[in-house]
């Protein structure tokens, strides 16, 4: 029986890839199975109500997994390690506009001619969900720690290190599968193991560690329902797998069909591990062990994503290939390792990896229930109050007195552009922005609402441009080229101020607004304007006096 | 068990991240992927272990290392079998972990969806330089900014296993000592020597 569950990371979880020594440490992108045995073997030894020929029995034998909790994407998906034997052309993009393009996804277990002129890249990272939509990465910090000597209170020498962490909030799925005589025993104690908070992972006592699990009854996930494919045999490893070699009785790099114990059948004369339809990778893994202190002895694995195919001696059925999914291959099941998908629809399917529907069968993993988080009380007062001020000084600067900043400062580069002195006068006046107020609240008198105001821009701009905008000293500043003089007319200034009203209309200014910025203007000589900060300030006090 | 402290700081505060951003700051405050402040699990449970053993030198609390953790020189290689006892001589070779569990300092969920507009107005730029006792005016190439964090109420859990702590310690009144190291607590987090993170700390 398999019970699913969710976890969701609380805080960071930080699982190291490697045991290098190393200045920064790299982190597993997902929850091994091993993370979550070692948390139920805790709690399970340190209670007594357990016998202890089960518990070994539970832990120490094949006869259970404990899946590795791969993340779930996309808010509710199933996800698995991207399979080994997709790659893309070297010189093509794997993602366009952050999008996967499968168009130019190939599945390299099938032959095919036209190939042999590319150069090809394997994917070898990420994660895939069961429609093959995009390749998913778990969101991952660094954080750069020292210690500090409590003689000194100055940094620790030779402590200073760079962690890696998988972000808090992130999610995942796995489950743990036990036979039925397992599970009429310690049924009930998974299921309430798997609605705890545990703690998995480096530095658990002080910063990471804390995975919420919830247990998901309802929820089943079968992934695959292998076909036979003749005298092949197809394994797409979803997690790590260990063989050993049965002549020396080591660990082996390369997948051994001998190790598949309940299939004897499938050993024959030129049976075996098939390398030219294979993509294998390989990795070494330390375990630590708590209690001796130390680390165990070097376990040489098949990296998850790895697709082994082997050469069989008679087909199998449906249901003994569905019995090889179920139960896994290899050593150490109980860690997580061995979980295969026997012999996937997709691999020997001839159609394009862009018209392949999908890498397994998917399912949707029910929403967690909302952490609560206990209100310990809202923001003290002085920080309102702080923000409050902040926000008024700064985005009222920013935001409500924009238009006269930008008008006033358009008009003065205009003015320092042409080298126009200080004492000489060019530009509208108080009365002429006097008239644009009076347009305006005119505007507002026979048509009200800001949408109206639109109407009465023409009129505006034809004011700025003909009525007083004429080419004359007054309004339009005198360009000098050679001989020539070339007048900057005010309408190219009033333009520049029509399309900003338009701008502001969108942000849903009332004509009001537009009239007492205006007002303003009517109060200043804008020559002599120097601090556009004090003009707003003033601005800020006068509409408060008011 | 779970106890909850609230730290309230005083004054500017700032938790170093080892990252730096040209002009704007030497130093910048350490911030979670939300880009509001933070304390580290790490730096709550160094400081509350640095009091602790201020404690117990003054004879107020006991058994700092069964509730802390030992960072142990050698390893031993010593097996211990389940119900055999971890003794005081085997502390001072094996690294241990402790009884108590620290979370990171956060505001709570409330604040942050309030303050999601507001980020920038949380954090500000203090100068500081060195005075060349020579000639009395700042020593060259000396000024530094640092971004520093305004006073703000940050929570954190710390958690522990009762029947873990009757089984390592010999307290009986853990929760009264917990509250006297709380009160022991005058400033946290980088520069707390030169007048930054001073706070109370309380369990609520």
């Amino acid at each position: 029986m398999r019970y699913f569950y969710r976890a969701t990371a609380i805080d960071g979880i930080s699982i190291n890839e490697t045991h290098a020594n190393a200045f920064s440490t790299s982190c597993l992108d997902y929850i091994p199975g091993s993370a979550i045995m070692g948390a139920l073997a805790g709690q399970l030894y340190a209670s007594a109500d357990v016998d202890g020929s089960i518990l070994n029995r539970l832990f120490q034998t094949n006869s259970v997994m404990f899946s590795n909790a791969y993340p779930i994407v996309d808010g509710n998906k199933v996800s698995l390690p991207t399979p080994m034997c997709l790659h893309y052309p070297k010189d093509a993009k794997l993602k366009v506009d952050d999008a996967l393009d499968r168009s130019i996804l190939v599945n390299k277990c099938k032959e095919d001619p036209q190939d042999s002129k590319i150069q090809f890249k394997q994917i070898r990272s990420a994660f895939v969900d069961a429609q093959l939509s995009d390749l998913y990465s778990v969101p991952c910090r660094f954080i750069t720690r020292t210690a500090i000597d409590p003689l000194r209170q100055t940094a620790k020498d030779k402590t200073l290190h760079v962690q890696e962490y998988i972000q808090e909030g992130s999610s995942f799925c796995g489950f743990i599968a036990l036979d039925d005589e397992l599970s009429s025993k310690l049924g009930s104690k998974i299921e309430a193991f798997l609605n705890k908070c545990i703690r998995v992972g480096n530095s658990r006592n002080s910063e990471f560690g804390r995975l919420q699990l919830e247990f998901l009854p309802q929820f089943d996930l079968s992934l695959n329902k292998p076909k036979s494919f003749g005298n092949e045999l197809y394994l797409w490893c979803i997690s790590d797998c260990e063989f050993i070699n049965e002549d020396s009785g080591l660990s082996s790099s390369v997948p051994v069909l001998s190790n598949l114990w309940e299939f004897p059948e499938l050993i024959g004369e030129g049976c075996g591990y098939v390398p030219e339809k294979s993509f294998v990778r390989n990795i070494t893994l330390r375990h630590f062990n708590r209690k001796r202190g130390g680390l165990d002895s070097e376990n040489l694995l098949v990296k998850k994503g790895s697709v082994i195919c082997f050469k069989i001696k008679q087909p199998l059925s449906e249901e003994q290939l569905l019995r090889l999914q179920n139960s896994g291959i290899g050593l150490n099941r109980q860690y997580g390792y061995g979980q295969v998908i026997v012999n996937p629809a997709w691999i020997k399917d001839n159609r394009a990896m862009a018209d392949v529907k999908q890498l397994f069968e998917s399912a949707t993993v029910p929403s967690a229930t909302t952490l609560k988080e206990a209100t310990v009380g809202s923001l003290n007062p002085n920080l309102k109050g702080w923000l409050k001020l902040a926000k008024e000084y700064y985005g009222n600067l920013h935001n409500d007195h924009m238009f006269i900043k930008f008008l006033v400062q358009l008009y003065q580069e205009m003015r320092k552009y042409l080298g126009t002195l200080d004492t000489e006068f060019k530009g509208p006046s108080k009365t002429q922005w006097q008239e644009i107020c009076e347009i305006l609240k005119d505007i507002k008198e026979k048509h009200g609402g800001i949408s109206e105001v639109s109407v009465g821009l023409d009129q505006i701009k034809e004011y700025l441009s003909n009525g007083a905008g004429k080419i004359n000293n007054d309004w339009a500043i005198p360009f000098q080229y050679g001989n020539e003089h070339y007048p900057i007319r005010f309408d190219c200034f009033a333009n520049f101020v029509i399309d900003y009203f338009n701008l502001d209309l969108n942000r849903t200014k009332s004509v009001d607004y537009f009239i007492k910025q205006f007002e303003i203007l009517t109060k200043k000589d804008l020559r002599s304007v120097k601090n556009l900060d004090d003009l707003a300030k003033q601005y800020q006090k006068e509409e408060s006096n008011e | 068990m779970e106890l909850k402290i609230k730290i309230s700081f005083k004054g500017y505060w700032f938790i170093g991240s080892g990252q730096e951003a040209g002009a704007y700051a030497d130093s910048l405050m350490l911030k979670s992927s939300e880009g509001l402040p933070y304390i580290p699990g790490k730096t709550i449970k160094g400081i509350f272990k640095d009091v602790a053993m201020l404690a117990q030198n003054n004879g107020l609390i006991s058994n700092v290392n069964e509730l802390f953790g030992v960072e142990g020189s050698t390893i031993t290689g010593k097996h211990f079998l389940p119900n055999e006892k971890i003794g005081e001589a085997d502390f001072s070779e094996m690294s241990t972990s402790g009884v108590l569990c620290f979370s990171n300092a956060q505001l709570p969920l409330s604040d942050k969806e309030m303050l999601t507009g507001a980020k920038k107005f949380l954090y500000k730029t203090i100068q500081n330089t060195k005075i060349d006792p020579y000639t009395g005016s700042a020593a060259d190439g000396s000024l530094r900014s640092t971004e520093v964090c305004i006073p703000l109420n940050l929570f954190a859990c710390v958690s522990y296993d009762e029947a873990l702590l009757k089984e390592r310690t010999t307290l009986t009144d853990f929760e009264d000592k917990f509250k006297l190291l709380c009160s022991l607590i005058t400033e946290i987090g980088g520069k707390r020597r030169r007048g930054f993170g001073k706070c109370v700390v309380e369990v609520i």
